[in-house]
């Protein structure tokens, strides 16, 4: 942690090797973030790099008594992907209406190699629109209401997403902790 | 939900970058482009805080000691004028102790007239023997060169052929021991008072504590006599008057012991010519008529013995006799300063009442004058002012280091308070002290002394002091199927370093010549402080009731304490330290340790209230002198 502090107060003077390194260390979470959101490498990677840019133009803003400076950052650059989401709206609501059908997973049995960590694999079967408001409803603790506020859309939207998630998350989710629970018991 | 964490992250484990992200040296290169677009690196940006000097305040604050250290010297130069004008005074009497050639020689200058008068007084001293023993006031022989003293005697005894006549004396002169006359009254006028030496030199030779020299003198005093009888008459005649005007008073009073005479007489005695010289001319006019009474009366005592005489001249006679009536009143009070001198000579002159009243009041000033005289030459220091209190009490002012010592905590010694890595020169700032050593009974330095010491730059590290402890957890229920994620939180802060501005007064008893011990009472009156606030999140899956620890997060953050935690850090924390000093020239190396009075947090969750804290010093000493 001592490592992190130096690393701060290197941003903090715009050096870049500072920067450079506290984007690698940061970057495997957070992309993992964006990638909730986005199934294309590309947005989720726009996402993180805006989010990572106001990090690091607000630095000075960090105050360390609310907060971890990960925690901060994460905050950050979820809130950028979400503006990301946000600002897309419309195309993924069109693509939400046009394009109902879900294409199918790349697997052809999804419950056979279904593991924990290839819920983002999961995730990209489900529109952008339906993955970012399950992302953030399942992943981050949002509630409708606070989800609909953030994407500027209504409250019935977002539970219209939920329920469209839900339908094809359930039975890969149950498959999972069925498989999990004897190991912890 | 309780968690009072601001920045909310969800508790999934980090998925496999490798599998489903782009490589980070990719995503690196876009966000550098991005950077440069955005955030341009420029020339002069500015340099990070807490660098190895801990940034342009505290170089304001480095600044603002060497202002406070130098108004510090200032303040003090009237002091030290002071001491360097006594050292000047001391110097003059050490020179004049030492008969060093330069003040020897000021001595020698000064002193001319009053080696003239030691000339004049010897000659009239021997001479006086004469007309004393020819008065027949003491029992001697009447032969007035033989019978004079027993000086005399032994000048006679060391010429043998010469017969007792004067006249054998004055052929018997010998220039050499002139000369030794002349280096002895100098000798003796350097290394005392020129005064008093010149009168006790008259007094031995008319006590007949004989010397060489005196003999020497006496004769050489009779040769100038016989160069120049008349004028030696019209000025013994002159210094006869004046010199009654000073005897007179003593010799007119036969009532008082010898010791008082002396008394009267010590101003006239240590200063002879300088009496003469502060005569003004009416003195000299109403002494001149005195003199002739005087002169008038003496004439008939020294009638009575003219016929035993074989001297030339009358006038000579009287001359002699009356100067060295003079001279025997100056021996006499000398000889009361001895204890062993015998007045014989009560009834030699009687000069009437009124002229001794006139005289006398006369006499005043110039014995007020003799003393401003030797006081302004600096032939000797006043010695009453030569030990007055304070004189000798020693200042010291200077720089001073001292570093706290990294005892506990040591990581965070070289932080500075923001977090950063600082350096160990953040400890070398320096601070400032005043102390006094004052002069104790015996006049001489105490083996006490008082210091007082500021360093604004003060900076330690503690023991972590507990201020703030949280723990929160947090339970979300994912779906209906009983899935629950749950977060714990444990969060404290310590209170790491603080900087501070460190005064103390000190007091110090020199236990050896090089060594002190002593304490000092302390104060740290914070400035700032430094906060380690350590965390940690464990984040759980609870599923059909049982926990799944998904990741164990630890988080070790440091951060400069805000307003209100600075609350709960005491502002003035108090100390008391025994410490032990090396003194050497301007230096002084010391070292002190101890416990704080009272508890530095003020916070309930405080531990490690009272850190043993310790500081190695070092003075350098700016009104130190080389003795």
């Amino acid at each position: 942690m001592n490592e992190l502090e130096q690393i701060i107060s290197q941003c903090r003077v715009n050096d870049r090797k500072g920067q450079e390194k506290l984007y690698r260390q940061f970057y495997p979470p957070l992309m993992a973030l964006c990638k909730k959101f986005f199934r294309d490498n590309g947005d989720a990677l726009e996402a993180l790099n805006d989010g990572m840019l106001r990090v690091f133009k607000n630095i000075d803003a960090y105050q360390p008594t609310q907060g971890s400076f990960f925690n901060w950052t994460y905050t950050i650059v979820r809130n950028a992907a979400v503006d990301k989401i946000r600002k897309d709206k419309k195309s993924f609501q069109a693509e939400s209406l046009d394009n109902s059908f879900m294409d199918a997973p790349d697997t052809d049995n999804p419950l056979k190699n279904l593991e924990w960590k290839e819920l983002y694999r999961l995730l990209d079967s489900l529109t952008p629109a339906t993955r970012a408001v399950c992302s953030l409803f399942y992943m981050e603790g949002f509630s409708v209401k606070e989800i609909a506020e953030r994407l500027e859309l209504s409250a019935g939207t977002i539970k219209w997403h939920l329920s469209e998630s839900r339908e094809k998350l359930k039975p890969v989710m149950e498959q999972y902790y069925s498989r999990q629970t004897p190991r912890n018991g | 939900m309780d968690n009072e964490e601001q920045y909310k992250i969800p508790d999934w484990e980090i998925p496999d970058a490798n599998s489903l992200m782009p490589p980070a040296d990719d995503a690196w290169s876009s966000m550098e482009q991005l950077l440069d677009k955005e955030m341009p690196i420029l020339t002069d940006a500015p340099k990070p805080k807490g660098s190895a000097w801990g940034g342009s305040k505290l170089w304001l604050m480095g600044l603002l000691a060497i202002a406070v250290v130098s108004v510090l010297f200032i303040l003090l130069q009237p002091t030290d004028t002071f001491t360097k004008e006594t050292t000047d005074k001391s110097s003059v009497k050490k020179n004049t102790n030492e008969n060093s050639s330069q003040n020897n020689q000021g001595v020698i200058d000064e002193t001319a007239n009053t080696t003239d008068s030691i000339n004049k007084g010897t000659k009239e001293a021997s001479q006086t023997g004469v007309d004393s023993n020819q008065q027949g006031v003491t029992s001697q022989p009447v032969d007035t060169d033989l019978a004079a003293t027993p000086n005399k005697s032994e000048a006679t005894a060391e010429q043998p052929g010469n017969g007792n006549t004067p006249a054998d004396i004055k052929t018997a002169t010998d220039s050499k021991k002139t000369n030794d006359l002349n280096n002895a009254v100098q000798d003796k006028t350097v290394k005392n008072k020129p005064g008093t030496q010149t009168a006790l030199s008259k007094a031995s030779n008319k006590n007949g504590i004989a010397s060489d020299k005196l003999k020497g003198k006496q004769i050489a005093d009779d040769t100038q006599l016989k160069k120049d009888k008349s004028n030696v008459i019209d000025s013994k005649l002159k210094d006869a008057g004046n010199k009654n005007v000073v005897v007179k008073p003593k010799g007119d009073d036969p009532l008082k012991e010898p010791g008082e005479k002396a008394i009267e007489s010590d101003s006239a005695l240590k200063q002879p010519d300088t009496n003469k010289n502060k005569v003004t001319d009416k003195q000299n006019t109403d002494a001149g008529i005195l003199i002739q009474d005087s002169i008038q009366k003496s004439q008939t005592a020294k009638d009575r013995v003219s016929e035993q005489s074989n001297d030339s001249s009358q006038s000579v006679k009287n001359a002699m006799e009356t100067s060295g009536n003079n001279l025997l009143s100056d021996s006499t009070a000398v000889a009361a300063e001895q204890k062993k001198f015998t007045n014989p000579f009560n009834a030699v002159i009687n000069l009437d009442s009124n002229a001794h009243k006139q005289i006398n009041t006369d006499i005043k000033p110039a014995q007020t004058k003799t003393r401003d005289l030797s006081k302004g030459r600096g032939t000797k220091a006043p010695p009453k002012n030569s030990n007055k209190s304070g004189i000798n009490t020693e200042w010291l002012y200077g720089l001073q280091l001292n570093p706290a010592l990294p005892l506990q905590n040591s990581s965070f010694y070289t932080r500075s308070l923001d977090g950063t890595n600082g350096s160990i020169f953040n400890h070398l700032f320096p601070g400032a002290f005043v102390g006094i050593r004052p002069m104790g009974q015996n006049k001489k330095l105490s083996r006490s002394q008082f210091m007082l010491d500021i360093n604004p730059f003060f900076s330690e590290s503690i023991p972590a002091s507990l201020f703030l402890q949280k723990a929160d957890s947090t339970r979300v229920v994912i779906d209906t199927s009983g899935i629950i994620r749950i977060t714990r939180n444990n969060t404290e802060s310590n209170f790491v370093k603080i900087n501070a501005v460190n005064a103390g007064i000190s007091w110090q008893y020199f236990i050896s010549s090089h060594f002190t011990a002593g304490i000092s009472l302390r104060g740290n009156f914070v400035t700032g402080a430094l906060v380690n606030n350590l965390s940690n999140s464990l984040r759980l899956l609870n599923i059909n009731g049982f926990d799944s620890i998904i990741s164990r997060t630890n988080f070790d953050t440091l951060y400069k304490a805000g307003g209100a935690e600075r609350n709960l850090l005491r502002s003035a924390q108090w100390w008391l330290m025994p410490e032990i000093v090396y003194h050497t020239n301007a230096w002084q190396f010391g070292l002190r340790g101890g416990l704080p009075l009272n508890a530095i947090n003020k916070s309930p969750l405080a531990t490690n209230n009272y850190p043993f804290q310790a500081q190695l010093f070092i003075r350098f000493n700016l009104g130190y002198k080389r003795k």
